[in-house]
């Protein structure tokens, strides 16, 4: 893995969103979102960003198309400092990173054809107008919606959310970036239509040596696509590494968890393996716990969880855990 | 036949709408046993959640109405039961779990009321209480006395869980319990259900679309595609050696944690739009193995092995598989 160019290196990103309470919007606590998060992500890779609900993930994706400005923290995408471009370099530099998102009825816009939503980003690139009907069939044909004439002027309530999907995924892709962030872009389909589209974007990987950053809370999606995980809670990574080993031996006990409440579609297997139940609910980002953050549902739990707080620290291997049991 | 709870036989269940008829459920026979785990799947559409809605007889009408059919529960069929009776048999022999806790819980009312409210006899605080408890709820006299915005998704649903079990019934339909929860909350919901379960011998009619969650909780399979059941047996023969084109391609395209595949086989296409479903078998125009016959005629829900039934035309009457011309 380390031979691969490295083009995102995310370091110590922080996000916190001030809550807005007291008489005069005083704000002395926040939601602390993303919480100092550090990874990178080599080309042609697939990398997974997982997590339960509220632990920062969207926030993380948000963060890095700079649709909002974090609170700290460095991001590098392709050897820039990508938090510090301004103006037309900018505007270069995010033509390679695009973004899919989970709903696509919100994500498209409902009084355009396809002709015009899949012209738009051309359009922003300052593609001649004569050339964009065939710039934009050759869009539709790539995402396997062929004969493309028979979608041009298409409306996005007429296509099945499978096919919404592929305009999504056809939008990020017309600019050919370097990379794709894809915001839970399979959550809300049905299995086999999840299939079809996971199938897709790892086509479309191969085709143009693209990277994707995949976040998901669906931990089945990740092994079938991704090649490096990284585990989220309450605005931390707590785990990450190659998919396969941390999917075989996963170190961390929330990792553990989250691999053993995810159900199995084998009855002989789902029966047989133990379950470990977490305790309760994920606790509010406003106050998160002292100590580990997971301290308060960890059956492992020791005093010294409840008072410091744990590192990422590496493993080998690409492995890196931030867990006191592992230390 | 005495341990036989409900009993569905040919049931119809249509949307007559401005754009023609909508055949939701289109003769769907389906049985659970006493104490028994049943699992329906199927995609969007398919007319798993209106089967549920049938049974409780919450078919919005107009312009759902139920065509035909017989709802056996016990020796009663509900679908002649006058709706006074019925309003006994809802919440007391048969109960429901919806996806979305929050549509179903009144918003204005503290938790501890709302349960009050469905138990027979006089309210008393400490069943209340007693009945939060049982359900997984930390701090229950707390929570009796706040209201359903305050409580996390997975509380909610403990919530409704407590008020479906509020009259201990005798059936149980979950409808998408846990689909709107996280996984760790999953877990914790689908143990609850199962510690019910096996503790009161409620029979439990669960509706999923996620095979995961049937593998582990259901003792039988009812697959559903477009309106009409598929396939059936229970839960390791649908699993192990599924029959039906449908199922088979179902379980070859699901996701699991326990194996990488490098290409995910699909099922091309999509769901059928059931205003105007496909001619014959519904699944023959996605169907790899499709014949000529399956465009043509409707293929009827035959026996192959005890308990294991199949609605395909790869299956003759006498369990012969047919050839593949």
């Amino acid at each position: 893995m380390d031979k691969k160019e490295v083009i995102l290196e995310v370091s110590n990103l922080k996000k916190h969103f001030p809550l807005r309470e007291g008489f005069f919007s005083r704000s002395s606590r926040s939601v602390r979102a993303v919480d100092g998060i550090s990874f990178s992500l080599a080309q042609k890779e697939t990398m997974a960003l997982v997590g339960e609900s509220g632990c920062g993930k969207s926030t993380t994706a948000k963060l890095l198309l700079r649709l909002i400005e974090p609170t700290s923290g460095t991001i590098r995408f392709l050897g820039q400092d990508f938090l510090s471009l301004k103006g037309n370099d900018l505007l270069s530099l995010r033509k390679e990173l695009q973004i899919i998102f989970q709903d696509t009825l919100a994500s498209l816009n409902p009084r355009k054809t396809l002709r015009e939503i899949l012209s738009q980003p051309f359009r922003n690139d300052g593609v001649p107008t004569v050339s964009l009907t065939g710039k934009v069939s050759e869009l539709l044909d790539l995402v396997g919606l062929s004969p493309p004439a028979v979608y041009l002027n298409r409306y996005p309530h007429e296509l099945s959310g499978g096919q919404r999907q592929r305009i999504g995924i056809a939008r990020a892709l017309a600019l050919r970036p370097k990379l794709i962030v894809a915001d839970e872009a399979v959550s809300a389909l049905d299995v086999s239509v999840k299939a079809q589209i996971l199938n897709l974007m790892k086509r479309l990987q191969r085709q143009f040596d693209l990277s994707y950053l995949f976040i998901t809370h669906d931990l089945a999606v990740v092994r079938s696509l991704a090649d490096q995980v990284a585990v989220m809670y309450l605005g931390l990574i707590v785990e990450s590494g190659p998919v396969r080993q941390i999917f075989s031996n996963p170190l961390h006990p929330y990792t553990q968890a989250l691999l053993s409440a995810t159900p199995v579609p084998n009855p002989r297997l789902a029966r047989q393996r133990k379950r470990m139940l977490l305790k309760g609910d994920v606790p509010s980002p406003i106050d998160p716990p002292k100590g580990c953050r997971f301290h308060t549902r960890c059956p492992f739990v020791m005093s010294r969880c409840r008072e410091e707080e744990p590192e990422l620290k590496e493993k080998g291997d690409g492995l890196a855990v931030a867990c006191f049991l592992h230390e | 036949m005495n341990n036989v709870l409900l009993e569905i036989k040919g049931l119809k269940t249509y949307f007559h709408t401005g754009l023609g008829t909508v055949r939701a459920v289109d003769g769907v026979s389906l049985r659970v046993l006493k104490g028994e785990a049943v699992g329906l799947v199927g995609e969007s559409g398919c007319g798993k959640t209106m089967t549920a809605h049938s049974i409780m007889k919450l078919v919005p009408t107009p312009p759902g109405v139920i065509e035909e059919g017989e709802l056996w529960f016990r020796d009663m069929d509900l679908l002649k039961l006058p709706d006074y009776d019925m309003r006994k048999i809802r919440g007391r022999e048969i109960s429901m779990v919806f996806q979305d806790p929050m549509t179903y819980l009144n918003p204005v009312m503290k938790i501890g009321k709302q349960i009050a409210e469905v138990m027979s006899g006089p309210p008393q605080e400490r069943l209340v209480v007693g009945l939060l408890e049982s359900v997984g709820i930390p701090e229950p006299s707390k929570v009796a006395n706040q209201y359903p915005h305050e409580l996390s998704g997975g509380m909610r649903q403990r919530v409704l869980i407590a008020i479906a079990m509020a009259n201990d019934p005798a059936l149980l339909i979950a409808d998408e319990p846990t689909t709107a929860l996280d996984v760790t909350i999953q877990a914790q919901i689908l143990d609850l259900i199962k510690t019910i379960k096996t503790e009161k011998g409620t029979s439990l009619l669960l509706i999923t679309h996620d095979l995961g969650i049937v593998a582990d909780m259901c003792d039988r399979v009812y697959v559903m595609y477009a309106g009409k059941i598929a396939e059936s047996g229970d839960v390791y023969s649908i699993f192990e050696e599924p029959l039906h084109p449908y199922t088979q391609g179902l379980l070859r395209s699901s996701l699991s944690i326990a194996e990488f595949r490098e290409t995910l086989e699909t099922i091309e296409g999509t769901v059928p739009n059931l205003l105007d479903p496909p001619s014959g078998c519904r699944f023959h125009p996605r169907c790899p193995m499709a014949m000529s016959i399956c465009k043509e005629k409707e293929p009827t829900l035959t026996q192959q092995k005890p308990g294991h039934e199949v609605c395909c035309w790869l299956f003759e009457d006498d369990g012969q598989k047919r050839s593949n011309p």
